[in-house]
């Protein structure tokens, strides 16, 4: 799995850090900072409440083009 | 180079498949346990029984030891228990008054004396508390800097 670049940008954009995320989502913080770096694949529950909390769609924070799957 | 066999699950299998491993493995740590206990019971804790026990206790204690020594390296305690002072006495008095009865029971079968058995149940189960409690609280300890790490990898570089 590749980075998630889409969250740490939309993250940056609210200035939010990681913990804080973490916090609005109900998760560790280990589990934001894997999910960027693309080590952990989130369920399709928590890709929502990562969407809603930030204010992106999910296309906009987890679609990946084909090649970068 | 090895070839990596491809999964043929998909994800609601997978899921299925893991859950099915996860109650194999519950099923395998309290059988395990249940089968100690019968055999301290009916065998006491002399060397023939000890003979009859090896195997149980080994597959038993790796299986303990691998869950415990896991769980602590990834950040992980309970899914509804908390790693505090007041949670690990419960569990431990929990432990100590099994071992208590179990121990009770092993002596009374075995020598037919009802105060020698209280007596062996208290000793066992006080002793199983401490170690419970030490342990327990060792295991707290080495969680909290776990955690206390994990929670610091990555900070520095994302944000």
């Amino acid at each position: 799995m590749s980075k998630n670049l889409a969250i740490k940008a939309a993250r940056a954009h609210k200035d939010m850090t990681q913990k804080d995320l973490a916090d609005a989502v109900g998760v560790s913080r280990q589990t934001v900072n894997a999910i960027e770096k693309g080590e952990y694949n989130p369920t399709i529950k928590l890709c929502r409440s990562i969407c809603r909390v930030l204010d992106r769609t999910l296309d906009e924070l987890f679609w990946e083009d084909e090649e970068t799957e | 180079m090895k070839k990596k066999v491809a999964n043929k699950l998909d994800e609601m299998q997978e899921q299925k498949m893991l859950k099915i491993e996860r109650n194999g493995c519950w099923l395998a740590f309290w059988g395990l346990l249940a089968v100690l206990f019968i055999q301290i019971i009916i065998y006491g804790y002399g060397e023939e029984s000890l003979r009859y026990m090896a195997g149980e206790w080994i597959v038993f204690m790796c299986l303990a030891l691998y869950m415990v020594i896991d769980c602590l390296r990834n950040g992980v305690w309970d899914r509804r228990l908390s790693p505090t002072p007041t949670v690990n006495a419960c569990a431990s008095v929990i432990a100590g008054a099994v071992m208590a009865v179990v121990n009770f029971a092993s002596s009374y079968r075995n020598y037919h004396k009802l105060a020698g058995a209280a007596a062996t149940g208290i000793v066992f189960g006080i002793m199983v508390f401490v170690l419970c409690f030490a342990g327990l609280t060792w295991c707290t300890f080495l969680y909290k800097k776990r955690v206390n790490r994990l929670e610091q990898e990555g900070v520095d570089e994302d944000e």
